[in-house]
Parts: structure tokens; C-alpha cells; sequence
């Protein structure tokens, strides 16, 4: 087998583990998109897009389903996860970065715990943003 | 070699054994429910003798009949039956509630997912109802539309309510003003067309959550005292006296009870009656009312302590039965007065 076709051959392994990850992205992410508000996208889309007639809608659907998939995946995969980035700051700013009514020497030794426990804290934060829908 | 190719062989024929095994153990919730066994149920009708011994003679092919029979009825039968409840819940689930007019793209979005997600849904549905014994899609609809018009009543009553209330705080702030000012008849029928003009349902759930109905009937009783038109009192009959209006009512009926009005007398033992929390507390008015000068009085606290049943009677009532059965110039009242004792001795 040469090369290219060995490649070729490990690339449509890939297809579907990326499958079942996307499944499994989409059926967790559904907990944010399953939610209105969280499908921006979309709602801009739906907005825009409104067939009246039946038959109109139902010789739009060859195109809209795979568009409004895309739509929906941007959604969960990108649009979400970055309008919550916002969010999860704060969340951090709150938890860590607030001033708060402390002595100098207390917050000196805070400093340098807080300066490495912020990354993860805001990546845990903005995962579970993204994933799961909050108020 | 040989070894772990026997062991390898061996393998899928325990998984299949488990496989097997496992909604026969776990069926059980399923067949608990005999809808669920029609073919146990025709060994059961056809097979079981009813006598003991034929039971015993019988067991060595009833027995087998009925495994067979069962075994059938949880990987055959059963699942067979509930085929159609799977594909309702599924449709439920993935296949209602379609937004297309003003959702277009998000519907079209869903379609794929909708369509991955069935058989993940029925498959799920079709083995929890094949080893569970989950109430006929039927059954549950009817609930569901018993549920939902439960709740549609509710809302239509709280609805009425809501716009009840205004009106009501309204009209009764306006009878108290007549009662104020001493115009009590006008009071009574304002307040008496009031107290009918509500359903006796739509009170009661007023009555939970406000003293609207306390209000009311307290205001009638004034109205009625003041007036003396006590034959024109509203009521509905079903209020127990709650602590707003409480102490005002009872000072009105203890008013009414020392009058020299015996109509008056009479509302406010059968007022008292009624009102009243505790039994203790209906014959004491009872046994007070059992010396009243007018007969139609003694005759209803009599009929009022008969009501109560036994559990306030003291042995001082008992003197008084014994003084109405002896001296009592009306022959009801002797007669209900010596049914009661009868019921004392007896007791």
C-alpha cells in the first residue's frame, strides 16, 4: 500500500471519531442550545428566513437543513462558547479579583495562588458555560 | 492454545446466557403485572385445578407449562405488546411539538438530530417498558387530560378570584358603612344578595386565603341583629369560625342567644352550632339552649346534641334530658329527649 493511500485509508478512520465526538459535543452542548437564547445564530436565521407556504418550506428543506445544522453547530461550537467568554471573566472576576476589605499581608500571600488558579478556574468556568445553560 | 480457544468459545455463549438471563431477572417488574402475561394468564385459567391435590398431581406439567408460557410472555409477548406505546412516547418526545412558522431554520436544523436521536429514544423506551412495568400510553393519556383539566379549572378559578376579590373588599367595605351608620336592613340585603350572588365552591377556596367569607358572614349577623330580621341572614352553612372575625361573631351570637327575641335565640344557637370548631363546644351551646322558654329552641339544641353523637355528654345534660322527658309541655321535645337517653344507656 503506498502512502497516500495508507493516509487516506487513516483519515476515513478519523471520520467517525469525529462523529461520535461531535454526537457526544452536541448532545452535552444541547444542554446550552437546547435553550432559546442560546442559539443566536439561528434565531437571526429564523428571523430572516420564514417560508409561509407549505410548499414553499418544503422545497427549502433540501438547503435549509444542512444549513440550519451548520448554523446550529456554529452555534454550540463557536457563537455560544465565545459570547460566554464575557461571563466566565466575570465569574472569575468575582470569585478572585473583587477587592475585598482584607489586610495587605493576606492579600500578598493570596496573590500568587490566585494568579495560577485564575486560567483554569476561567477555562473550568467557560466550559461549563458553554456546555451546560446558566442563567 | 487449545485452553484459550475453548475459553474464547466459551465467552460469547455466557454473554448470550446473560443475555438471555437478564430480562427474565429484571422482566420480573414487568410481569409482576398480570396485563402484561396473557399467555401465564391461559395456563393459569385453563391448567390450574382449584383443589389442593389436584394442584399437586397436576404440578409436574402445570409447572413447565407455565416457565414456558411465562418466558414467552417477557422476550415475545410483552415486548410485542408495547411496541406501539414505544413509538407514541418517541413520537412525544422527538416528533410533536413542530414550530415551523416561526422557527423554520431551527426545525430544519433539528430534522437530522431528531431523526438520530429515534432509535436511541425507542430503543431506550422499548427495553425500560420491556423490563418495567410502566402504566398503557393509554392510561397515561387519560391521566394527562384529567391532570390538564385539573389544572385548566384551577386557572379559570384563580382567575375569578382574582377578579373577585377587588369587587368583594369593595362591597363589603361599603356594608360595614351601612352597618356604621345604622341603616342594618339595607345592610342585610346588600350583604345576604352578596353571599349568594358567589358559588358555595368559589367561597371555600376564597375562605382558604382570605377572611372574605368571615367578613361576610360576621356583617350579616350584625346587619341581622341590628334589624332584627334574622330570618333573612345569607349563609352558606360551611364556615368554621377562623380567628379574623372570631371574637367579633361570638359577641354578636352571645348578644343574640340573651335576647328575649326567640328568633333570635334560635339563629344564634343554630348559628352557634354550626360555627363551632369542636363538638365540646356545640353541646355546651346545645345544653345552655336546653332551658330556653320557646319549645322550637329546646327542640333544635336537642336535634343539635343528637347531631354531635355521645362524646360531650356530661352527666348534668343527662339531669336535663331527664327534667324535658318528665316536664316538657311539648311532646317532640319529650319524645327527642328520650330517644337521646335511650342512646345514653345504651352507651
Amino acid at each position: 500500500m503506498d502512502p497516500t493511500s495508507k493516509q487516506h485509508a487513516r483519515s476515513l478512520r478519523s471520520v467517525p471519531i469525529f462523529a461520535c465526538a461531535l454526537v457526544l459535543w452536541s448532545a452535552l452542548a444541547g444542554c446550552a442550545v437546547f435553550d432559546e437564547d442560546n442559539r443566536r445564530f439561528l434565531n437571526v436565521m429564523d428571523g430572516a428566513i420564514q417560508p409561509e407556504s407549505t410548499g414553499a418550506r418544503i422545497a427549502l428543506a433540501p438547503a435549509m437543513v444542512p444549513v440550519g445544522t451548520v448554523a446550529l453547530v456554529a452555534d454550540m461550537v463557536v457563537v455560544h462558547p465565545v459570547c460566554v467568554i464575557p461571563d466566565a471573566a466575570d465569574d472569575v472576576y468575582e470569585l478572585y479579583w473583587k477587592p475585598r476589605d482584607i489586610d495587605w499581608l493576606r492579600k500578598t500571600l493570596l496573590f500568587p495562588v490566585i494568579v495560577v488558579a485564575t486560567p483554569p478556574t476561567f477555562l473550568f468556568d467557560w466550559l461549563g458555560r458553554s456546555i451546560f445553560h446558566f442563567e | 492454545m487449545s485452553q484459550r480457544a475453548g475459553s474464547s468459545r466459551l465467552f460469547p455463549t455466557a454473554l448470550l446466557a446473560a443475555a438471555l438471563l437478564a430480562p427474565i431477572v429484571f422482566g420480573g417488574c414487568a410481569i409482576m403485572n398480570r396485563d402484561n402475561t396473557p399467555l401465564l394468564n391461559l395456563v393459569e385459567e385453563n391448567l390450574w385445578p382449584d383443589s389442593t391435590g389436584m394442584r399437586i398431581a397436576t404440578f409436574p406439567v402445570v409447572f413447565p407449562a407455565g416457565a414456558v408460557a411465562v418466558v414467552l410472555d417477557m422476550v415475545i409477548v410483552h415486548p410485542a405488546m408495547i411496541v406501539d406505546d414505544s413509538l407514541g412516547d418517541t413520537g412525544d418526545v422527538l416528533w410533536d411539538n413542530w414550530e415551523w412558522d416561526e422557527k423554520y431554520v431551527t426545525e430544519c436544523a433539528c430534522l437530522p438530530w431528531r431523526a438520530l436521536f429515534t432509535p436511541i429514544v425507542f430503543g431506550g423506551n422499548f427495553i425500560g417498558r420491556a423490563l418495567f412495568d410502566f402504566p398503557e400510553r393509554a392510561d397515561a393519556e387519560r391521566e394527562a387530560s384529567k391532570e390538564a383539566a385539573r389544572r385548566e379549572a384551577e386557572a379559570r378559578i384563580r382567575t375569578r378570584l382574582r377578579t373577585l376579590k377587588p369587587s368583594l373588599d369593595a362591597d363589603l367595605e361599603k356594608v360595614e358603612e351601612l352597618i356604621d351608620g345604622g341603616r342594618y336592613s339595607e345592610a342585610l340585603d346588600r350583604v345576604t344578595n352578596l353571599i349568594a350572588a358567589v358559588d358555595l365552591k368559589t367561597w371555600l377556596l376564597l375562605d382558604k386565603k382570605t377572611d372574605h367569607l368571615a367578613r361576610a358572614q360576621y356583617l350579616s349577623l350584625a346587619a341581622a341583629a341590628g334589624s332584627g330580621r334574622y330570618d333573612a341572614i345569607g349563609t352558606h352553612w360551611a364556615l368554621k369560625l377562623k380567628d379574623a372575625y372570631k371574637k367579633e361573631t361570638e359577641s354578636i351570637l352571645s348578644e343574640m342567644g340573651s335576647s328575649r327575641n326567640p328568633l333570635a335565640r334560635w339563629t344564634a344557637l343554630v348559628f352557634g352550632i354550626e360555627l363551632a370548631c369542636e363538638t365540646h363546644e356545640k353541646i355546651a351551646l346545645a345544653h345552655r339552649s336546653l332551658k330556653d322558654p320557646d319549645a322550637a329552641v329546646r327542640q333544635s339544641a336537642l336535634w343539635g346534641i343528637k347531631q354531635c353523637g355521645l362524646d360531650g355528654v356530661s352527666d348534668l345534660l343527662v339531669k336535663d334530658l331527664r327534667r324535658i322527658i318528665a316536664d316538657d309541655a311539648d311532646p317532640i321535645n319529650r319524645a327527642l329527649a328520650a330517644d337521646l337517653m335511650r342512646w345514653v344507656i345504651e352507651d
